[in-house]
C-alpha cells in the first residue's frame, strides 16, 4: 500500500511538466467556480445582505417548499419547457435543412458566400439584435407592414405585447440569428463526406432525394445525435439575453422563464435565499438531464460527452 | 522553420502579456487591499478638532487640504463629471474637496446591493429614497450615522440639516443616516404655498381645441372624445395620433396617479385605505377596457419603450396624457417653437370622481428624492460630514446652484442672481451650461428646495400652466401616505412583492378584457390571489407605518 | 461528363433551391442594413421615428457625433484591448490545460475531469462571484475582463478533442529529439491546430466583443467601461426602473436620438464582422473537430 503510494508518487512527479500544465487549470476552478459554490448553503438559510451569511439562521427546506408552491415557480417552468420544446422540435432540424440544400448548390461562390452571410446574425449582440426585433414587431414596422400588405390582417397588432405570440417570437429571432452559425458543424459533417459515396450511389441509379437522405444524412447522423442530445438536455435552460430583452409587462406571463425567475426573484425583489434554493434544484435536475443524455449517447453511438 | 521562429516570438509575446497581466492584477489588488487597513479614525487629531469645533459655525474652513472623496450617484442615467464644470473647480478649490463622481452601468439597487456584500462601498452615496438597498445599508451598519459624526465633527450639521429632516429620518436606535434632497414638509408647503406636485392631465392643445374642448372627466364624455378622435383626427396635422399615453404604466401612471385623479382617499376611519378596490377607480378601469374594446386605444402605453414614447412626445402625437409635467419642460417649449406653435402639452381636468371631486395629487414630501450617505468603508469621514454640512448650508446651496459670484451670478437688489447671459442658455444651450458652469440642477443631490427656489430663474409660461395647475390640485398633508408599502426581504416585504408585481401583470389583462363579466372575473381572481399571498399582513404593515409616521410628525 | 450531368440538372429544384438559399441572404442581411439605414437617417428625420427600407435623408452626422464622443471612442478602445488581450489569455491558458488532460497518462486525470465536469452544472451564482472578485481585487480593474475568462471546459473539450486527432508519431519524434512537453506543445501540437485555435478564438472574441455584463456588474470607472456596456445602456432601458427614469426625464439627461443609436450599434458591430471572414477558412475544421469528438 505504501508502496504503491510512493511509486504513484514518483510517476507524479515524473510528469510534473504535464501535470504544472493541468493544476493551474485546476486551481483556476477551485478559485473562480468552486468557492462562490459555497454560497450554495444560504438555499438553506435565511440570509438577508444586511448582516454576514455565517449568522444567518438555518432554515432547512423552507425555502424549496415555498417554490414548490409558488404558481408564478411553475409558471416558469411552464414557460421554459414551452419554449425549449419548440426550439427543439421545430428548431432542431432547421440548420440541418439548410446544410442539406445549401451542399445542394453547385456554385461553388455561390455556397460559400450564402455560407457567410448566414452568419452574420450571430456576431450581432443580443442588446442590439432584441431592440431591432422589437422595432419590426411595433407599431410601423416590417411584420405589420407585410401582414397588412399581405392582407392577413387590417390593423395594427402590437405583437409583442400579446402573450400568446411570445414563444413564436423567440423562436423566429433565434432562428433568424443562429441559423446559419448552427449549420456549421453540420455543413462540416457534410464536407467530410466520401464524395465517391455519391458517385456509386449515382451509378446506381439513386435520386437527389434519395441520395440525401441515404447518403448524406446517414453519414451525419451521429452529429445530429448528439447535438440532439445535448438539446435535450439543455431543455432546463433558456436564452436569458434573448428573453431580457425582448420582455414587457404584458408579456410577462408567457416570457418569464426558470432563468428570468430566478433573477427576479433574486437581485431584483432581494430573495436571495428563496432564489438560490431554486437555483440549487435546478441545478441538480440539470445533473440528472446530463447523466440520462451521456447515458443514452453511450448507448446509441459509443460515444459519450465525458 | 520560418512557422517555427514565429511561432516562437508569438509564444514569447503571449508569455510576456500573461506574467503582465498577473503583475497588473496582484499590483492592483495590492492598492485596493491597502485601503481598508488606514483606519478613518485618527486618534491623534481629534483632541485639537474638538477644542476648536463651534456649533456655530462651518467646520469645513478648519480643513481645505486637498482630499478625494467617490461619490457613488444611484442613477445610472447621471452623466455629469466633477472637475470640468467652473462650479465643480471652485467648490473643489475652496474646500480642497475632490469629488470623484461614480455611476452605476445597470441598476443602482443591485449594484449597491452587491457592493455592500463585498463589503467595499465608496465614500459617499446618494440612492433614491425608495430603494431597498437603502434600509439594508442602514441596518447592516454599512453607513456612519451622521448625528455621530456631526457630534464629533461638525456640530454646525444640526444647523443646516434642519430638525424636522433629520427627525423624519431618525430610526429606532436614535440615529440618522441619511440627508434627503427635495424633501418638503407640509408646514412648509403651507407657508409658501409651494409644492412638489407632478401629476397631470395633459392634453395636446391645438387638438383639445379643435375638438371643442370636450370633456374628459366623466366616462362617457372621455369614451365620446376617444370617439371623436378615432372617426375624426385618427390623423392629425400629417401625423398618426395615438389615443393616450399613462406614464409608467401600472404601477404609476394607471395605478397611482390615476388614483390621484380620482380623487380616491388614503385613508378611512383612521384605517389605511384599499385603493385598488375604490369603486370610482374600478369604474374608470372599465372605460379604458371599454375603450379598447371599441378600438378607441391600443396598449402602446403599457408596453412602448422609453423611446417610442420620447418619439411620440417629442412629435406631439399623443393626444393626452398621465404624464408628471416636469418631465415635460424641455419638450413643451421645443414644440411651442416648432411649426405648429400651439401642439405643446396644457393641464386640465383629466379623469374625475362621479362626484367630480378636484384631482388630489401627490404633493412631494419629507422623503425627498435621494438620500446621501457617508459610508464607512470611507477614510476620511471628518471631511465627509463636514464636505455634506456644507453642501447642505446656504452657502453650498449657493455656491452649487449659482456658481461663483461675478461669473456666473451677481447680486441684484440684495439677491443673489444668475446672470443674464446664463438665463439665456437655459433656452438655447443647457448642455453647455450644466458640462461648463456646473449650475442650476446640474449638482442635485443635496439640493434643497427652500433653499434654491428663491434663485431659480423664472419659467416659461408653457411650463408654467402646468405646475400651476398641479400645485392649485396638490393635496399637502397626503404626502404622508407615500412609500407605507413595505420594502425589503422580510416576509411582509415579499407578500407585498408578489403582489405589486402580479399587478403590474393583470392590470394589461383587465383593460384588454373581451368583456364586462371576464373583467370581474379577472379582478376577483386577482383579490383572491391577492389575499393567499398574503395582503392581510400588508395592510396590517401599511397601518403601523402611518401610525408611526403620524407619531413622528405630530412630535 | 460531369459536365453535362450539371446542366442537365438545372430543373425545377436548382431553381427553387437557389432562390430560397437567396431569400436566407436576405432575411440575415436585413437586420444589418436596417441598423444601417437608420444609422444613415438624418437625425431629424430618425426623430419622427424609424425606417424599413432605406434613409428618408441620407446624413452622416451621427457618426460623427459618435466619433466625437469621448467616451464612446474611450469604450471601443477598452473593447479591442479586451477581445485582444482577453482572447489571447483564454486560448493559450485553455490550450496548455487541454494539452495536459488530453494526456491518457496523466496521473489524477479522471478525478480532474470530474472536477471540471460539476463546475459546468453548478454555480454559486452573482453574488457570491461578485465577493470573490472584490476580493481579488479584480472589482473596477481591467483584468476583471481577462482572468475569470481564462479558461472554459466546453473549449478545453474541443481543444483536447484535436489534439487526440494530431498523430502520436509526430509528437514520438520530437521526443526523440529531446523535447519536453512544453517543447512538444508549442513546437509541435500548437502550430499543427491552427484550425482549433482559430475556431476558440472566434468563440472567445465574439465573447468579449459582445458581453456588457462584467461592465454592467463590476466596472464603475469611466475609462475602463467597454463600449458594450456604454451601448446597452444608451439601448437597454428596459433594465431601468420607472423612478429613474422619471428623474431622467426631469433632470436634463436627454436620450440619445434614434440614429445616434443606431450608429453607435453600427460602430459596435462593424468590427466583429469584418474580423470573422479571416478566420472563417480555419472555422469549419475546427468547429467539426470540436463537435464531432467533444
Amino acid at each position: 500500500m505504501f508502496q504503491l503510494r510512493t511509486q504513484q508518487m514518483k510517476a507524479f512527479f515524473k510528469q510534473w511538466q504535464l501535470q504544472s500544465m493541468v493544476i493551474p487549470g485546476i486551481v483556476w476552478m477551485l478559485i473562480f467556480c468552486y468557492l462562490p459554490m459555497f454560497w450554495l448553503i444560504i438555499a438553506f438559510m435565511d440570509y438577508s445582505i444586511a448582516k454576514p451569511m455565517l449568522e444567518s439562521p438555518f432554515v432547512g427546506l423552507k425555502h424549496f417548499q415555498d417554490f414548490v408552491t409558488d404558481d408564478r415557480f411553475w409558471r416558469s417552468i411552464r414557460n421554459t419547457l414551452g419554449m425549449s420544446s419548440i426550439k427543439l422540435v421545430l428548431g432542431f432540424p432547421i440548420p440541418i435543412i439548410f446544410a442539406l440544400l445549401l451542399n445542394e448548390i453547385r456554385s461553388l461562390r455561390f455556397k460559400r458566400t450564402v455560407q457567410t452571410i448566414s452568419y452574420l446574425p450571430h456576431f450581432i449582440a443580443w442588446t442590439i439584435f432584441g431592440g431591432i426585433a422589437l422595432n419590426w414587431l411595433g407599431e410601423g414596422g416590417v411584420v405589420n407592414q407585410l401582414m397588412m400588405a399581405l392582407g392577413v390582417q387590417d390593423r395594427e397588432i402590437l405583437f409583442n405585447s400579446d402573450p400568446k405570440y411570445f414563444w413564436w417570437i423567440t423562436f423566429f429571432t433565434d432562428t433568424l440569428k443562429e441559423t446559419g452559425w448552427s449549420a456549421i458543424i453540420y455543413i462540416a459533417a457534410i464536407s467530410g463526406i466520401d464524395p465517391g459515396l455519391y458517385e456509386a450511389a449515382e451509378l446506381d441509379g439513386a435520386g437527389r432525394w434519395q441520395r440525401m437522405w441515404h447518403i448524406t444524412v446517414q453519414s451525419i447522423r451521429p452529429t445530429i445525435a448528439i447535438l440532439f442530445i445535448l438539446a435535450v438536455s439543455g431543455i432546463l435552460g433558456s436564452n436569458f439575453e434573448q428573453i431580457f430583452m425582448l420582455k414587457n409587462n404584458m408579456n410577462m406571463k408567457m416570457a418569464e422563464s426558470l432563468d428570468l425567475y430566478i433573477y427576479n426573484m433574486g437581485l431584483v425583489s432581494g430573495r436571495h435565499s428563496f432564489s438560490t434554493a431554486v437555483l440549487f434544484a435546478r441545478s441538480i435536475v440539470a445533473l440528472g438531464l446530463l447523466f440520462i443524455a451521456n447515458h443514452t449517447s453511450k448507448k446509441l453511438t459509443g460515444d459519450s460527452i465525458y | 522553420m520560418k512557422r517555427y521562429s514565429l511561432k516562437k516570438s508569438l509564444t514569447a509575446v503571449l508569455a510576456i502579456m500573461l506574467s503582465l497581466s498577473l503583475a497588473a492584477c496582484s499590483s492592483n489588488s495590492g492598492n485596493n487591499e491597502s485601503a481598508p487597513t488606514a483606519q478613518p479614525t485618527d486618534s491623534a487629531t481629534e483632541p485639537q478638532n474638538e477644542a476648536t469645533l463651534n456649533p456655530e459655525e462651518a467646520a469645513w474652513k478648519l480643513d481645505t487640504s486637498p482630499v478625494d472623496l467617490t461619490w457613488f450617484v444611484g442613477a445610472n442615467w447621471y452623466a455629469h463629471t466633477w472637475g470640468d464644470s467652473l462650479t465643480s473647480k471652485y467648490i473643489t478649490e475652496k474646500t480642497g474637496v475632490n469629488v470623484k463622481l461614480e455611476v452605476p452601468s445597470g441598476e443602482a439597487n443591485e449594484h449597491i446591493t452587491l457592493m455592500m456584500t463585498s463589503g467595499q462601498l465608496p465614500d459617499l452615496i446618494s440612492m433614491g429614497s425608495w430603494e431597498t438597498a437603502v434600509k439594508k445599508l442602514w441596518e447592516g451598519d454599512h453607513v456612519y450615522a451622521l448625528n455621530e459624526l456631526a457630534d464629533q465633527y461638525d456640530p454646525y450639521f444640526y444647523k443646516v440639516a434642519g430638525d424636522g429632516t433629520l427627525k423624519w429620518y431618525r430610526q429606532e436606535n436614535g440615529n440618522t443616516y441619511g440627508v434627503p434632497n427635495d424633501s418638503y414638509s407640509p408646514n412648509l408647503m403651507h407657508e409658501t404655498g409651494m409644492t412638489a406636485a407632478n401629476q397631470t392631465f395633459l392634453v395636446r392643445k391645438d387638438l383639445y381645441e379643435e375638438m371643442g374642448s370636450p370633456d374628459l372627466s366623466t366616462p362617457e364624455g372621455f369614451l365620446s372624445a376617444l370617439q371623436l378622435l378615432k372617426d375624426q383626427y385618427s390623423e392629425y396635422k400629417g401625423q398618426p395620433i395615438s389615443p393616450f399615453f399613462a406614464q409608467g404604466n401600472v404601477p404609476y401612471g394607471m395605478t397611482e396617479y390615476l388614483q390621484n385623479l380620482l380623487a380616491v382617499p388614503h385613508e378611512k376611519d383612521g384605517k389605511v385605505y384599499d385603493r385598488v378596490t375604490d369603486p370610482e377607480y374600478v369604474t374608470w378601469l372599465k372605460t379604458f377596457r371599454t375603450a379598447y374594446e371599441r378600438g378607441l386605444i391600443n396598449v402602446d402605453f403599457l408596453v412602448d419603450s422609453d423611446t417610442q414614447v420620447e418619439e411620440k412626445t417629442n412629435n406631439a402625437r399623443y393626444f393626452m396624457m398621465v404624464r408628471e409635467w416636469s418631465g415635460m419642460t424641455a419638450v413643451n417649449p421645443m414644440l411651442a417653437a416648432s411649426a405648429n406653435p400651439d401642439s405643446y402639452y396644457i393641464a386640465v381636468d383629466g379623469p374625475q370622481n362621479s362626484s367630480g371631486d378636484s384631482a388630489k395629487l401627490f404633493p412631494g414630501n419629507m422623503d425627498g428624492w435621494m438620500v446621501t450617505m457617508i459610508s464607512k468603508s470611507t477614510k476620511n469621514p471628518e471631511r465627509a460630514i463636514r464636505f455634506l454640512t456644507y453642501l447642505a448650508s446656504e452657502e453650498g446651496q449657493r455656491d452649487l446652484f449659482l456658481g461663483k459670484e461675478g461669473e456666473t451670478w451677481e447680486t441684484v437688489d440684495g439677491k443673489p442672481q444668475l446672470k443674464a447671459d446664463m438665463v439665456s442658455l437655459i433656452d438655447s444651450d443647457i448642455e453647455k451650461l450644466e458640462k461648463e458652469y456646473g449650475v442650476l440642477d446640474t449638482y442635485w443631490m443635496m439640493r434643497n428646495p427652500v433653499i434654491v427656489n428663491q434663485w431659480r430663474p423664472e419659467k416659461a409660461p408653457v411650463i408654467k400652466q402646468m405646475e400651476d395647475f398641479a400645485n392649485a390640485q396638490a393635496d399637502i398633508d397626503s404626502g404622508i401616505y407615500k412609500g407605507l408599502d413595505p420594502l425589503g426581504d422580510s416576509e411582509v416585504a415579499v407578500a407585498w412583492s408578489r403582489i405589486s408585481q402580479n399587478w403590474e401583470e393583470v392590470m394589461p389583462e383587465l383593460i384588454t378584457a373581451k368583456d364586462e363579466a371576464a373583467f370581474d372575473k379577472i379582478f376577483a381572481s386577482f383579490l383572491e390571489r391577492r389575499d393567499s399571498y398574503g395582503f392581510q399582513q400588508v395592510v396590517e404593515y401599511r397601518q403601523a407605518e402611518l401610525d408611526a409616521r403620524k407619531a413622528k410628525m405630530a412630535d | 461528363m460531369g459536365r453535362r450531368s450539371t446542366l442537365k440538372r438545372i430543373g425545377v429544384f436548382e431553381v427553387c433551391n437557389t432562390l430560397l438559399m437567396l431569400a436566407v441572404c436576405f432575411l440575415t442581411l436585413y437586420p444589418m442594413w436596417f441598423v444601417l439605414i437608420n444609422s444613415l437617417n438624418a437625425p431629424e428625420q430618425a426623430m419622427l421615428g424609424t425606417v424599413n427600407w432605406f434613409p428618408k435623408q441620407l446624413s452622416l452626422d451621427s457618426y460623427s457625433v459618435v466619433f466625437n464622443d469621448k467616451t464612446m471612442m474611450n469604450g471601443f478602445v477598452v473593447t479591442i484591448l479586451r477581445t485582444v488581450i482577453g482572447s489571447a489569455a483564454h486560448v493559450l491558458f485553455t490550450a496548455i490545460v487541454a494539452y495536459g488532460m488530453s494526456k491518457t497518462t496523466l496521473i489524477g486525470r479522471k478525478l480532474y475531469m470530474k472536477i471540471a465536469l460539476v463546475t459546468m452544472l453548478f454555480s454559486g451564482g452573482l453574488i457570491p462571484t461578485f465577493i470573490l472578485m472584490t476580493k481579488l481585487g479584480l472589482y473596477d480593474n481591467f483584468w476583471v475582463f481577462v482572468i475569470p475568462g481564462m479558461y472554459s471546459f466546453f473549449n478545453m473539450v474541443i481543444f483536447m478533442s484535436f489534439f487526440r486527432t494530431i498523430p502520436d508519431s509526430l509528437e514520438e519524434s520530437a521526443k526523440v529529439d529531446g523535447a519536453s512537453d512544453y517543447g512538444v506543445l508549442f513546437r509541435i501540437v500548437l502550430p499543427n491546430s491552427m484550425a482549433v485555435i482559430a475556431t476558440i478564438t472566434l468563440f472567445s472574441a465574439v465573447y468579449h466583443w459582445n458581453d456588457y455584463y462584467q461592465g454592467v456588474i463590476y466596472i464603475r470607472s469611466q475609462e475602463i467601461l467597454p463600449l458594450q456596456t456604454i451601448l446597452y445602456k444608451i439601448i437597454a432601458e428596459n433594465s431601468m426602473s420607472f423612478m429613474q427614469q422619471q428623474a431622467m426625464a426631469q433632470f436634463g439627461a436627454r436620450l440619445p436620438g434614434n440614429s445616434i443609436k443606431f450608429a453607435s450599434m453600427m460602430v459596435a458591430t462593424l468590427p466583429i464582422l469584418l474580423f470573422y471572414p479571416f478566420i472563417q477558412r480555419y472555422l469549419v475544421k475546427g468547429v467539426m473537430i470540436g463537435a464531432i469528438k467533444g
